[in-house]
């Protein structure tokens, strides 16, 4: 019986470990909404009991300090006063994650709120059922203006108050502020920017092989051509990207309507105002992976997992460095992909970029993240305000930089305000590109409502890439699912 | 069933020895040595182990988690023993028993009700417990001055409700009875009238007030004369009145907007009606009281886990389809569209536009003849054994590979998300089953035998999306140029580099020829000794030599091709190629769950009485006879428990779709569809549609398996 008795205790004992281990991180957030509803009134009239927690407390960034310091401030909570905000996004690397973590922190401390970010991959699912279920971010930092504009028509998000939006307004362009406005109501801040039509190549092998950056949408098939009569392979593809595979060649087809049907045109469609398989649109997609369509012309294409539908878009980079093929288009963010040692620039083996020609004008694709807000409340507005400033800006990216261990970060803004030297040689270049785009439209799959913009577009795309659907077919599919 | 059997023999066995003896007999053994090295061992690793999570969680965490599991042993602990000792107060004093039933349901509803802010304030003072702080250091915990409205309001209700009982149960005259028990109720309603806080006073809606009440008298009334006989029914009734009539007070009011009459009418009402049921029913007497003292206590037992079920299972299904009925968000009403509109009329769930192209695809006609060669071969082997169908390998087996192959044909054919699950059930289901028994037949008492299961249950120990992540990599492809990187495709392009070149196919067609001639001895042995089993396997696995060496002479084997002259590696797209590659998901289940089918068939031929069979032997059956009429038979019921189980599980079939393909290729099953829709989407009202389908489909099997356990216990 004894020994019974001692297994007992001793597996609730190792439980209570566990569940110690487990559980740490769901007791900080149930702190912080505990600290963070009751700073209202609770801070009153604490007991001398609780200073002793303030002065044994460690200076480290959990609640309990944030709690603790509560009791050394003045009795009515002003402006400044202490306070929890959880910001909740979808970037989720360390260099990214962290870098955004590193600005909110700077920012936290010196203003005496506890910033928590946290990232994760599955955001577009996950912050659905937080909304639903009652459990919101304070702040949901939001790469999808479409789901944006969905929350805030259902009533779940706060407009952003007059002050804060004309403090941010005063950074940004007016296009960039529009991705967070919903018919007319300001929502929410830009944070960050991608920008998307960019075409990676090796100036090296470029000048050794005789050939010249395009200047035009023409230009650009041209070279396609010459190269493929060359006997060298022109572009990298591959569209896989796990539950998001497809989006690379959604990126596609929006640059080609861009540029051959103009930013109206664009707007429209992205609004469902022209219907999705409108004339146009087919083209487009023909245009990119139809029959003898950029992709699908006989040794255009280099994908190095047998199939474009098979190849994850970051095994892309590899080949490019390696001679596979010549070109590659996608977005600034690439730069994460290449393998380690690569360097950027235009010198012998070094890899670079030139922006994704058009025979009119120069529209650029951009995408971004905007913040905004679901709990009313000053130290949230604060951070919101602080997310939209030059300073966050420049916070990030220098922490990003030093994550990086300097060079291009892969993080960029259209902050107007944003003290460039902080940027690479490469990036600042970007950042012009962004500043001069004209005009910039933002990713049409992103705009787009859920069903379709990271549904149907993405799944249908696939199964025209992968050979199993017309063009036609497609859109038509892609028409009727929208909701 | 089995199992049953076997639980009561082992109980029975615990009964009949004595318990006493069983349980001194240990202490009498001399102690062993303490600090042999396996307990110093093992006092070493949890040593490790405790100081590891002490610096990894922090004593702090631990302190506050501690006390909270404490918190929650010592509550449940003194609920579990409280309800007991309230129910033992049933018998022998009644009506204390009854003071604290009412007491206690005084209080948790009085204070379940300020927790919510529905009554008013007794007193602003915030109360500091004594010993406040105490845990601060360790836990963290800042512990605030407490609010004891909820206490107070607990206790006045309590007692309220505890003397209203009290009195209640004290006269035994049935006369004032029924006005005690009326004023009673009613005056416990006014006082809660009195104690709500203004802004919850409800403006009454009558219409649904009435039907509610309506509703409630004639559910209750219904299932207390099913339950109690036309005596029963009108006091059922008239709980039934008092429970509609509160919920549809509250229910359909607009809350904050009424005044303190229309509360009396909410509360009061519907309790004097509760009071006058009290009141109307007699005094149990004792052999009754004796029953609510003894059935109370399976009560106590069961009510914890009725009430997981209820929140778990129950409650999430009843809103599932309720919100399959809703709109994206589940704000509106939409009636069957999601049925109609999103799965059913949907063609990429259910797409029959290809349908007559069954009629001409070759894998059609070979079903037919399969089952054809089937039917005939029964027939006429059936003369000679004088059956009208001899079942048996050449018989049997030949109609089941004819509709494996027809379902083949016919769901690679009509696409769409149902169809695709259809298709994975039939394949799945049917080859796991087939593949374990055969197994588990051909392993039984053969050397080895454990070293082989063992190796075929392993795969069981892996998760579903990790064995989506493994399988990814075994079907992956590379470009041409570059050396291939998953298994399968590596070996594709091996075999065809080595038929491409003429040394290397002669030196494969030699060692191939050996193989085949050592495998045309065991078969040669396996047909001296007349062991039919022991000679079908090199006899399979010789058909396969003799195929490849065929296939090298000849065509050539393997992923290259020749184009122009210019011969080159082709891989296989085995995830990209629809409709097969749905087969290539499967096999990641199969391989799984062939292990779980195998192990619980090979249990069940092992009960199989060996009497049978040696009887079966001395009567003159074959091997083969001996499986077909006894062994088969015999596991029946078995072999469907392996199919039910296994069906359910293919039915919901989701991680190893979400890891490969996520849906894309035209792979897609309704799980991974839920989850799109409903997660991804955002789209509520079809994504439990989808749920919903899911669940009705299951319900058949388990009807069927649910009514076959309970035949096989009487």
């Amino acid at each position: 019986m004894k020994r019974r008795w001692q297994k007992v205790f001793a597996f609730s004992i190792a439980l209570t470990f566990v569940a110690a281990a487990c559980g740490s991180d769901d007791d900080d957030s149930s702190d912080t909404t505990a600290a963070s509803s009751d700073t209202t009134g609770a801070s009153s009239d604490t007991t001398g009991a609780s200073s002793d927690t303030t002065a044994s407390s460690e200076t480290t960034a959990s609640p309990d300090t944030s709690e603790g310091a509560e009791t050394t401030l003045p009795e009515t909570p002003g402006p400044g006063s202490a306070g929890s905000v959880t910001v909740f996004g979808v970037e989720d690397s360390e260099n990214e994650a962290g870098a955004m973590q590193d600005a909110l922190t700077k920012f936290g401390e010196a203003n005496g709120i506890t910033i928590t970010y946290v990232g994760r991959r599955d955001f577009e699912q996950q912050i659905n059922s937080q909304v639903l279920g009652g459990n919101p971010p304070d702040i949901a930092a939001f790469p999808q203006p479409g789901k944006l504009a969905q929350f805030a028509q259902d009533g779940d998000l706060l407009q952003l108050p007059d002050d804060v939006a004309s403090s941010v307004a005063e950074h940004w362009d007016e296009s960039f502020l529009a991705f967070s406005n919903v018919d007319g109501t300001q929502y929410g801040v830009p944070l960050k920017n991608d920008l998307k039509s960019l075409v990676w190549y090796v100036p090296s092998v470029w000048a050794e092989k005789g050939y010249e950056v395009p200047t035009t949408l023409a230009g650009f098939k041209e070279l396609e051509d010459e190269m493929i009569a060359n006997g060298d392979t022109p572009l990298c593809v591959g569209i896989e990207s796990g539950a998001a595979t497809g989006w690379p060649f959604t990126d596609w087809v929006e640059e080609l309507v861009l540029r051959q049907q103009g930013i109206d045109y664009y707007n429209q469609w992205v609004a469902h105002e022209v219907p999705f398989n409108d004339q146009p649109i087919i083209d487009a997609f023909n245009e990119v992976a139809g029959p003898d369509g950029m992709w699908t012309k006989d040794g255009a294409v280099f994908s190095s997992g047998g199939s474009i539908a098979a190849t994850a878009f970051g095994d892309n980079a590899e080949p490019l460095v390696n001679g596979n093929c010549l070109m590659h288009r996608q977005a600034n963010f690439f730069s994460a992909f290449f393998p380690e040692g690569t360097e950027f620039g235009e010198g012998p083996g070094q890899v670079s970029t030139f922006y994704f020609p058009s025979d009119e004008g120069q529209p650029v694709l951009v995408g971004g993240i905007s913040a905004a807000a679901f709990r009313d409340a000053p130290e949230v507005w604060q951070v919101m305000e602080y997310l939209g400033s030059p300073e966050f800006a420049n916070d990030r990216q220098q922490a990003q930089s030093a994550r990086v261990g300097g060079g291009s970060s892969g993080f960029l803004t259209g902050n107007k305000s944003a003290d460039r030297s902080n940027w690479s040689d490469l990036e600042q270049g970007f950042l012009e590109t962004l500043a001069t785009a004209s005009p910039a439209a933002f990713d049409g799959s992103d705009q787009m409502p859920a069903d379709v913009g990271s549904g149907s577009f993405w799944t249908e795309a696939t199964s025209f890439v992968n050979g199993d659907e017309d063009a036609a077919t497609a859109t038509e599919n892609i028409e009727a699912s929208w909701p | 069933m089995t199992l049953e059997g076997t639980a009561a023999g082992t109980l029975t066995d615990a009964a009949a020895e004595p318990p006493a003896l069983a349980r001194r007999a240990p202490a009498k053994q001399p102690r062993g040595p303490i600090f042999t090295f396996s307990n110093v061992f093992r006092l070493l690793v949890l040593v490790g182990l405790a100081v590891f999570l002490l610096y990894y969680v922090g004593p702090r965490d631990i302190a506050e988690t501690a006390l909270k599991v404490a918190l929650a042993v010592v509550l449940s602990a003194a609920l579990w023993v409280g309800a007991n000792v309230l129910f033992d107060q049933a018998y022998h004093h009644w009506s204390r028993f009854n003071a604290i039933i009412g007491a206690v349901v005084g209080f948790v509803a009085y204070f379940i009700a300020e927790a919510n802010g529905a009554l008013g304030t007794l007193s602003d003072h915030r109360f500091n417990p004594p010993g406040q702080g105490v845990f601060d250091d360790i836990t963290g915990w800042s512990t605030r001055p407490l609010d004891i409205n909820g206490l107070l309001w607990g206790l006045i209700g309590g007692a309220a409700l505890g003397a209203v009982m009290f009195l209640l149960s004290a006269p035994r005259a049935r006369v004032a009875r029924l006005p005690l028990a009326v004023a009673g109720w009613a005056g416990f309603g006014v006082l809660t009238v009195l104690a709500l806080d203004d802004d919850v006073l409800p403006a009454l809606d009558w219409g649904k007030l009435l039907v509610t009440a309506a509703v409630g008298a004639v559910v209750f009334g219904l299932v207390g004369w099913w339950r109690l006989g036309t005596a029963g029914a009108p006091l059922a009734a008239l709980s039934g009145v008092a429970t509609g009539w509160f919920i549809g007070a509250w229910g359909g009011a607009d809350i904050g907007a009424g005044s303190r009459g229309e509360a009396l009418l909410a509360v009061a009402v519907p309790a004097a009606l509760l009071g006058a049921r009290i009141g109307l029913s007699v005094e149990p007497e004792a052999t009754k009281r004796r029953r609510i003292d003894q059935r109370s206590r399976s009560w106590i037992f069961v009510t914890p886990a009725l009430l997981f079920v209820a929140f778990g299972l129950l409650i999430p299904l009843v809103r599932t389809i309720y919100l399959s009925f809703r709109n994206r968000t589940g704000r509106e009403f939409v009636g069957w569209q999601n049925y109609t509109k999103g799965i059913f009329k949907n063609k990429k769930s259910v797409d029959l536009d290809d349908w007559q192209n069954i009629f001409t695809s070759r894998l059609f006609w070979i079903a037919i003849a399969f089952i054809a060669f089937g039917l005939i071969a029964g027939i006429l082997a059936g003369r000679r054994t004088s059956q009208t169908f001899e079942r048996g390998p050449g018989s049997v087996g030949l109609v089941l590979v004819g509709f494996f192959v027809l379902s083949c044909a016919v769901l690679s054919t009509i696409r769409g998300t149902i169809f695709n699950n259809i298709w994975w059930v039939i394949v799945v289901v049917s080859v796991a089953t087939v593949v374990g028994l055969a197994v588990a037949v051909l392993a039984d008492r053969s050397k080895g035998e454990n070293a082989a299961k063992t190796l075929i249950f392993l795969p069981m120990a892996i998760s579903f999306i990790g064995a989506g992540i493994i399988w990814r990599f075994m079907y992956q492809a590379r470009d041409v140029s570059q050396n291939q990187t998953g298994v399968l495709n590596a070996l594709w392009v091996w075999l065809g580099e080595v038929s491409n070149s003429n040394t290397s196919r002669a030196i494969a067609v030699a060692i191939l020829a050996l193989i085949g001639v050592g495998l045309a001895l065991l078969v040669k042995r396996g047909l001296d000794a007349k062991v039919a089993a022991s000679a079908a396997f090199p006899a399979a696995l010789l058909l396969i030599v003799v195929y490849l060496i065929y296939r090298f002479i000849g065509p050539g084997l393997g992923g290259f091709v020749t184009e122009d002259g210019v011969t080159k590696p082709r891989p296989v797209l085995f995830v990209q190629e629809p409709p097969f590659n749905n087969i290539w998901l499967m096999v990641v289940l199969i391989w799984i769950q062939v292990g779980f089918a195998m192990v619980i068939l090979s249990a069940a031929i092992k009960a199989v009485p060996t009497e049978l069979i040696e009887a079966a032997k001395v009567d003159g059956a074959t091997e083969s006879q001996v499986f077909w009429r006894i062994t088969l038979p015999q596991i029946s019921p078995t072999v469907g428990v392996v199919v039910t189980a296994l069906f359910v599980t293919v039915m919901k079939v989701f991680d190893i779709v979400y890891a490969i393909t996520n849906g894309n290729f035209g792979t897609q099953v309704i799980a991974n569809e839920m989850y799109q829709r409903a997660f991804s989407s955002g789209d509520l009202g079809l994504g439990s549609a989808l749920a919903v389908v899911l669940f009705i489909s299951v319900i058949p099997v388990m009807w069927i398996n649910i009514r076959r356990m309970q035949s096989a216990q009487d």
